[in-house]
């Protein structure tokens, strides 16, 4: 009762020390599901028969439209089921600053390639025919509210940064997040328009047909343009996916790094507000030895503080998130799934415990460790 | 056998290589149901004398007895529990929880002993009749007056219903008529409910109500004579 109580006795406090504990806990536990779902991620692309080709140096230098025709050329036949073309628009709804993962792409091997999208035919043949055509994620035409045959416009985050009008031709079962997919022929019209020029392209996707023949691709087209001016580098998905994140710096691992320093710091706060505390609690904690309470029960008074105020900053960080991620989806675009798992929320639950625990550790200390007679001297 | 036989009692206080002396071999006799009165300077012991009288400090040498117990032989645990079953300490400050109602203060030292809740209440109701404080009882504190925090904090030393209470300048923050009324409580729980009483004080009127006053200089006892012959 009184360890509530105590706890009662200064809301603002309290409610700071409890956020201490859960924002950095938060943060932490963010940022480990995040990592926890990538290498899911990763994990279920390594058999993915899709691989990717982009230029040698980087992933932003362009190359040519043609490499289409003649990576076509020199696989074996059936190696290929389709290539597809992409480049990034990173378009943005007029008046709004949210960039859309936007990408022109072929528009005959799309369906081919990205098969997981499961396009009908009739949102293949719309798709074909439209030449503004564009497939959008669900959660794209719910963000921006548009069905089949809306229009919307969008500018380029990119060089020539043009404005395009697109129409919705299909909302595919599997494209859940919000994306948008527009004709490559589209792009390039406009784009020779403006420049002069025929537009480059940032990836070759190719979907292989058997292991050998991703074997084949992984090999073969990077050694059919190495002394070239375009040489280029193909991986797997995973591969690329995951060297196009690291390529802008391991930020998860930053994140995670940073957030466990974060609970250090929490860790610290916690200590210092504790003792702060008890320190003002000594002629208290003195009267209450004077009535007959036993050191190791006042010291467990304070230890139980410690653990009811880490176990409310635990709550506070995990349960929402917990709760959201097993209520409904929620999905990392790209990727898929974002769940925190039950294990890593029991972890964060108990480091969160244990952060009250140990900051409480040493006020307990000094609680059982407290002279009576010498305490009530200060205090009469 | 007196109830409190104090024989030759020394304290001393160490602090780094310092040595300050306290009590100097201080013998004193108490006899069950007497009322006490603790006079003398400041520095003169009182206050170490009633805290080892609580088994709240243990003495550096010479023996204390009080009933059948021998607190000099007593470890920490044992004097905290001894404490608990016997002894009610008063405060010249009250020293009551601030968190907690007057009857929630009252019952704090029952929480040491396994009983039911209605005996508590049962317990707590009673110690607050006795001060007069039982349309008080769901007061916190700061809604009491200084004598009436007093009052609660004599409540709380009385509910465990121990043989001795030690007060520690009880009304040496009150008002005369609280501090009046304070000890009026005091002398009806000396004779009505026949506690033994020792009272720490620097004022002679309160050292009148006791039964007899006991003089202390440099740690050593220079008198005991009936607190009526000193009351003016």
């Amino acid at each position: 009762m009184l360890t509530i109580k105590n706890l009662g006795r200064n809301k603002l406090r309290t409610t700071l020390t409890i956020m201490a504990i859960a924002l950095p806990l938060f943060v932490f536990l963010v940022t480990s599901s995040l990592k926890q779902s990538l290498n899911d991620a990763f994990a279920s692309m390594e058999k993915s028969m899709r691989v990717a080709t982009h230029q040698k140096l980087t992933y932003t230098t362009l190359l040519p439209q043609r490499m289409r025709g003649e990576i076509e050329s020199i696989a074996p036949e059936g190696f290929l089921e389709g290539v597809c073309r992409s480049t990034w628009f990173g378009g943005k709804i007029e008046g709004s600053q949210q960039a859309y993962f936007s990408m022109a792409v072929d528009c005959d091997t799309f369906p081919v390639v990205h098969s997981e999208f499961e396009m009908t035919p009739d949102e293949i043949a719309r798709f074909n025919d439209t030449k503004q055509g564009a497939v959008v994620g669900q959660e794209f035409a719910k963000l921006v509210n548009v069905g089949i045959g809306d229009k919307v416009t969008m500018k380029g985050a990119i060089p020539p940064f043009v404005s395009l009008e697109f129409e919705v031709v299909a909302i595919p079962k599997g494209l859940e997040d919000a994306r948008l997919y527009f004709r490559l022929d589209y792009y390039d019209d406009v784009y020779r328009k403006i420049t002069g020029d025929s537009m480059g392209v940032h990836n070759f996707w190719m979907r292989c047909s058997s292991p050998e023949a991703r074997k084949w691709a992984l090999t073969e087209i990077d050694r059919h343009f190495r002394n070239s001016q375009n040489e280029t580098v193909t991986e797997t998905e995973s591969n690329f996916i995951r060297s196009f994140i690291e390529s802008g710096g391991d930020w998860i691992g930053m994140a995670s790094k940073v957030g466990l320093m974060v609970v250090i710091v929490a860790l610290s706060v916690g200590f210092n507000t504790m003792s702060m505390s008890f320190r003002e609690r000594t002629s208290e904690i003195a009267v209450l030895r004077a009535l007959g309470f036993s050191a190791s029960r006042i010291g467990f008074m304070v230890v139980s503080e410690g653990l009811l105020l880490g176990l409310a900053g635990g709550i506070i960080a995990v349960a929402p998130l917990y709760l959201l991620t097993h209520l409904r989806e929620v999905s990392i675009p790209q990727f898929g799934k974002f769940t925190i798992e039950t294990s890593v929320a029991g972890t964060a639950l108990f480091v969160a415990v244990l952060c009250g625990f140990l900051a409480a550790l040493v006020p307990a200390a000094m609680a059982v460790r407290l002279q009576v007679a010498t305490a009530l001297r200060k205090v009469a | 056998m007196p109830y409190i036989d104090v024989r030759n009692v020394r304290k001393i206080y160490r602090k780094k290589k310092l040595e300050v002396p306290v009590l100097d071999g201080l013998d004193l006799a108490v006899e069950r149901g007497e009322f006490i009165a603790l006079m003398g300077p400041s520095g003169s012991g009182k206050t170490t004398l009633l805290n080892l009288l609580g088994a709240l400090d243990s003495a550096t040498a010479g023996t204390i007895q009080i009933g059948d117990d021998q607190l000099h032989t007593m470890s920490d645990r044992q004097r905290t529990s001894w404490r608990s079953r016997h002894c009610g300490y008063i405060f010249q400050l009250y020293h009551l929880m601030p968190v907690l109602t007057a009857a929630q203060n009252v019952g704090l030292p029952l929480r040491l002993f396994k009983m039911s809740a209605s005996e508590r209440h049962e317990r707590v109701s009673f110690a607050l009749k006795v001060v007069g404080l039982e349309d008080r009882a769901d007061h916190k504190p700061s809604q009491l007056s200084g004598g009436q925090e007093q009052r609660v904090a004599i409540a709380r030393a009385l509910v465990t219903d121990p043989d001795l209470l030690l007060a520690d300048e009880p009304t040496g923050d009150l008002d005369a008529d609280s501090a009046h009324e304070i000890l009026q409580l005091m002398e009806r729980l000396n004779k009505e409910f026949d506690k033994t009483i020792i009272m720490v004080t620097h004022d002679q009127k309160a050292a009148g109500h006791a039964s007899r006053l006991v003089r202390l200089e440099k740690g050593k006892l220079m008198s005991a004579e009936a607190a009526a012959a000193v009351t003016y």
